[in-house]
């Protein structure tokens, strides 16, 4: 028997017969149609369409025969596929290639055989149309033709098949379109598969191509062979070669073909390869491909594949174009979300930074930062508005990027950044917002008439966004943003009004709260103040409630006065530590207090804690607290002390008066009887010195007496008896008792002119002392031989009593001093003309205690003119 | 009549001496000079003064003091006393005379007319 043999292009002949996707199908009622013909029209008992398998024949249809297959070895039709014509064995049992053939010895008893090949549209011989008769037997020429008539029409119906399997390829492309619901990877996917069934090629690839990048979309191909987003460089793949096409290119055997050397054969040895470019968006987004290590021999690729390529690929593009925009979609989408999610995020960020570190400009800052991100832009700002005090509006950045550029900047930016740059110059691209508060937007900075330019050495600033912040309806600040590559578009105001009002609400708050530490600063630092002075205060302060007269709040002094502790005092009522006697004044206060809001000063005392009592200054006033509760802040002047010196002083004064009196009153008395010659005549020299003894002790006598008379006046303890002086009767008294001194002097008194009759309300004892104080100045400073003259007038109903001399007058330095205690012009004076430098403080005191007034002026023709007035009293 | 015995207390020495040699020597008074309020009470009644001089200010007892314990001895309570000080506010003069002082010589006095001022006094005082 012989075996038959292989035919040289089996492999890619067992593709094909795979290809028609005939084996192992069953019976199909067009083939079996035909082979009843056969069977009757050559009235043999068996008719076959067998397709020969690598192994095996298996019938497609089958008349006459109870097996579907039988081994390819003992096969008739395997020698019949070898054979261009129709395989004819008349007599099996006489031919020597199937004597001993099973099938000739045993079932199905083969005695003739007849095969027509069925050749597949791409050339191959699949099998056959036989027929088989169990007896011996010759075909006629026409039998045979007819047979192949028959067979062409077998080979008919698998071409049928074929272009059916193509329509449900379509068909299956078209459900694919319509159901275009998932992931459209997978969907394309699902279009690859069947692409690969379909054109019979184990690698099917959507490409996205690039530049020189090639990347797996998505793919279908044996396990482990490729993946998706698998990466290539353009030109190791053949769609390099695709991509120069403009239709399917497609290539059969690429050993043979001109492609040989191309690097993608070089390395992944496919030698079959169909693909086209894909077109999304009117743009070319890659390739559709698909391709084998096998060679497609002998047909190659068919119109069909073409086709079916062609419409893949629109299917793949289309779904494509729906994948990128859905995409496309998506991502504008989501960055619209993400957009907004950053603005959120942005907004409570900077809200939850000011929050927490209210006093810190971080906030702004940080919210800056964010919308330079946000926008693209490279620098920015964020400032408030502020006046001056002329009322002119000036920016003062709360966040400002650094755009320092040489070392005199960067220090300026660096002691001012954190305190916030002030921006008076408003003639310019922000300064313009800040005048109109609307927005500015310049994308061509260097053409902009609005732009003042910039220093020099500073950043270039391409293009400039200004944006007026407003909190409700009040215009607060402004952001600047300057630098976005893509320039500025209007669109963006409205992305960023959620922040700007974010930062208006920030910049309100901040302005708020700045205010708000400043009042506390303020107050808590007036209050440290007032707490100092209460605390530190020498002079006691208490707080009690009007009504119950309780302690509320004591100061240490008023503690170390009343020797009393806080709490113990705390417990008591003001009453409680005032003597009884005073009760009636304290209730007057009270009223005063009540009535007025204020109450003393007056003088009282208080009750220490042992019991002794205390004098005391107390004044006050009232206020309420915040429930309205009326309260008394009491200041309360210990004046214990003030009267012990008082006492001392009172002591002191009278001593030295008794003490240096004493010792003078020997003195004087002594020298007085001396110089009168008492112990005899003196030498003419030691009369001399006695008489100079003698005067020195009355001057210090003079001295004693005005500083008692001083100290008396000063404590309000001179003691005053007014009455109805006619001046000119006592001035003549005056001016005769000093008569013996001017002379001294060689001075000359008068009482001047008419002298009326007028009469003051004085103490005349007092009134002497003034006058004759000033008398004795004028004799003092008037030039040898001159007048005093003493005049009386009526001066706006006071008596004026003058006393005018010509001397040298008073230096005008000096007029402002004159009635001042130890007042003299000259030192040397003092010296010259004697005197105390006490007789004007005196006699102005004395002017005043009796509700008189006492004044200088120039005499006309030089000296001076020294005057009282006193309450003039109408004649009886 | 005349006055001529004069009963004068000063513990100043110096002021005694000048004072003495003034109602002695100008005045030709008769005087029994103490140095203490003690001393003048001693010597009062057995000198038997006419006019009194007391100076206020003085240790132990003082011139106020002195007087009140002279009023108590026999024949001292009638006679006239002028005190002698350096405190001469007109409201201390009130109150020496309220005390039954027959006047009040202030210090320093002027030694070439005290005998005549306390002649003066006392001749007041006889009215």
């Amino acid at each position: 028997m012989k075996t038959p043999e292989l035919p040289a292009n089996e492999t890619a002949r067992l593709h094909s017969l795979r290809a028609t996707g005939l084996l192992d199908t069953p019976a199909d009622e067009c083939f079996d149609r035909l082979t009843r013909l056969a069977q009757g029209i050559f009235g043999v008992k068996i008719a076959l369409v067998s397709l020969v398998d690598e192994k095996r024949q298996w019938f497609k249809s089958c008349q006459g025969l109870e097996v579907r297959e039988t081994s390819r070895d003992i096969s008739f039709c395997g020698h019949s596929i070898l054979q261009d014509q129709i395989f004819v064995v008349p007599n099996t049992r006489e031919d020597e290639r199937f004597r001993d053939n099973p099938l000739v010895t045993g079932s199905p008893w083969i005695g003739c055989y007849a095969g027509a090949p069925l050749v597949s549209p791409d050339g191959f011989a699949l099998g056959t149309l036989c027929i088989i008769d169990d007896k011996p037997r010759e075909f006629s020429a026409t039998q045979l033709r007819q047979l192949r008539d028959l067979a062409d029409c077998v080979e008919e119906e698998i071409r049928h098949r074929q272009r059916k399997r193509y329509y449900r390829a379509l068909e299956q492309l078209s459900l694919l379109r319509n159901d275009s619901r998932g992931d459209p990877r997978e969907h394309l996917r699902a279009g690859l598969q069947l692409g690969c069934e379909y054109l019979r090629l184990p690698f099917g690839i959507v490409s996205h191509i690039r530049d020189d990048d090639y990347r797996v979309v998505v793919q279908v191909s044996p396990p482990g062979a490729l993946a998706d987003g698998q990466t290539f460089s353009l030109k190791d793949t053949y769609c390099a070669l695709t991509l120069q096409e403009n239709k399917v290119l497609a290539i059969d055997h690429m050993a043979g073909s001109r492609y040989a050397s191309h690097p993608c054969y070089r390395q992944f040895g496919l030698e079959s390869y169909i693909g086209i470019s894909l077109q999304v968006a009117g743009r070319c987004y890659g390739t559709l491909n698909f391709s084998s290590p096998d060679a497609r021999t002998p047909t190659g690729f068919s119109d069909f594949d073409y086709e079916f390529v062609q419409l893949l690929a629109r299917w793949v593009s289309f779904l494509l174009e729906r994948w990128v925009s859905f995409l496309l979609e998506r991502w504008e989408v989501d960055t619209e979300l993400m957009r907004y999610r950053q603005v959120e995020q942005a907004v409570a960020q900077a809200q939850a930074s000011f929050i927490n570190r209210p006093e810190h400009p971080q906030a702004f800052a940080e919210l800056l930062e964010e919308i330079l991100h946000f926008t693209g832009s490279e620098y920015g700002f964020i400032g408030e508005i502020l006046h001056d005090g002329d009322g002119s509006p000036y920016l003062k950045t709360n966040t400002i990027t650094n755009l320092a550029w040489n070392e005199a900047s960067r220090r300026f930016y660096e002691d001012n950044i954190a305190e916030g740059l002030e921006f008076r110059n408003l003639d310019n691209l922000f300064g313009s917002v800040i005048a109109t508060g609307q927005p500015v937007l310049s994308n061509r900075l260097a053409d902009d008439t609005r732009s003042s330019g910039t220093p020099e050495g500073h950043p270039t600033i391409q293009n400039f966004l200004g944006l007026p912040i407003y909190h409700g309806n009040q215009f607060v600040g402004m952001m600047g943003l300057a630098n976005r590559a893509e320039g500025y578009e209007k669109s963006m105001m409205e992305d960023l009004a959620p922040l700007l009002r974010t930062v208006g609400q920030l910049m309100e708050a901040s302005r708020v709260q700045r205010q708000q530490r400043a009042s506390e600063l303020s107050l808590k630092r007036s209050e440290a103040r007032l707490r100092g002075l209460f605390e530190l205060s020498p002079v006691g302060i208490a707080l009690n409630e009007l009504d119950s007269g309780r302690f509320l709040e004591v100061n240490d002094a008023y503690l170390v006065s009343s020797g009393y502790s806080r709490a113990e005092l705390l417990a008591l009522e003001y009453r409680d530590i005032t003597p009884g006697e005073y009760g009636a004044e304290d209730a007057i206060q009270r009223e005063i207090l009540i009535s007025k809001g204020q109450f003393g000063p007056y003088e009282k005392e208080l009750i220490r804690k042992d019991g002794s009592h205390y004098p005391v200054i107390i004044y006050g006033m009232l206020v309420e607290d915040a429930s309205g509760r009326r309260l008394i802040w009491s200041i309360i002047e210990d004046i214990s002390e003030r009267k012990r010196l008082a006492v001392m002083q009172r002591e002191f004064v009278s001593t030295v008066s008794h003490e240096l009196r004493t010792p003078l009153t020997a003195i004087s008395a002594a020298l007085a009887m001396v110089s009168k010659g008492v112990a005899g005549a003196l030498p003419v020299q030691a009369e001399t010195m006695i008489g100079l003894a003698l005067r020195n002790s009355e001057r210090l006598q003079e001295l004693i007496d005005d500083i008692l008379d001083m100290e008396k006046l000063v404590a309000g303890k001179m003691s005053f008896r007014f009455e109805t002086c006619a001046l000119v009767p006592l001035l003549s008294r005056v001016i005769e008792d000093n008569h013996s001194y001017a002379e001294r002097f060689s001075v000359r008194c008068e009482l001047a002119g008419d002298a009326p009759d007028i009469r003051a309300m004085a103490d005349p004892k007092r009134l002497t002392q003034v006058v004759a104080n000033l008398l004795s100045n004028a004799i003092k400073f008037s030039h040898e031989g001159g007048v005093v003259q003493v005049r009386v007038t009526r001066e706006d109903g006071y008596a004026r009593v003058a006393v005018i001399d010509h001397g040298v007058g008073v230096p005008e330095n000096f007029q402002h001093r004159l009635f001042g205690a130890f007042a003299q012009a000259d030192g040397s004076d003092s010296r010259r003309v004697g005197g105390t430098g006490l007789g004007l403080a005196i006699s102005k005191k004395l002017a005043d205690k009796m509700n008189g007034r006492i004044g200088y002026c120039n005499t006309d023709g030089g000296g001076a003119t020294f005057y009282i007035d006193l309450p003039e009293v109408s004649a009886p | 009549m005349e006055l001529k015995r004069i009963l004068y207390v000063e513990d100043e020495p110096d002021i005694r001496a000048v004072t003495e040699l003034a109602l002695v020597s100008l005045g030709g008074f008769e005087v029994a000079v103490c140095e203490s309020g003690e001393e003048a009470l001693k010597r009062a009644v057995s000198f038997s003064p006419e006019l009194i001089l007391l100076d206020v200010m003085m240790p132990h007892l003082d011139g106020p003091e002195t007087l009140q314990a002279l009023r108590q001895l026999p024949g001292i309570a009638e006679v006239p006393v002028v005190f002698m000080t350096a405190k001469v506010q007109s409201s201390e003069v009130e109150a020496y005379k309220d005390l039954g002082a027959a006047d009040v010589i202030a210090k320093p006095f002027d030694p070439m007319t005290l005998s005549d001022q306390v002649r003066e006094i006392w001749n007041r005082s006889q009215i």
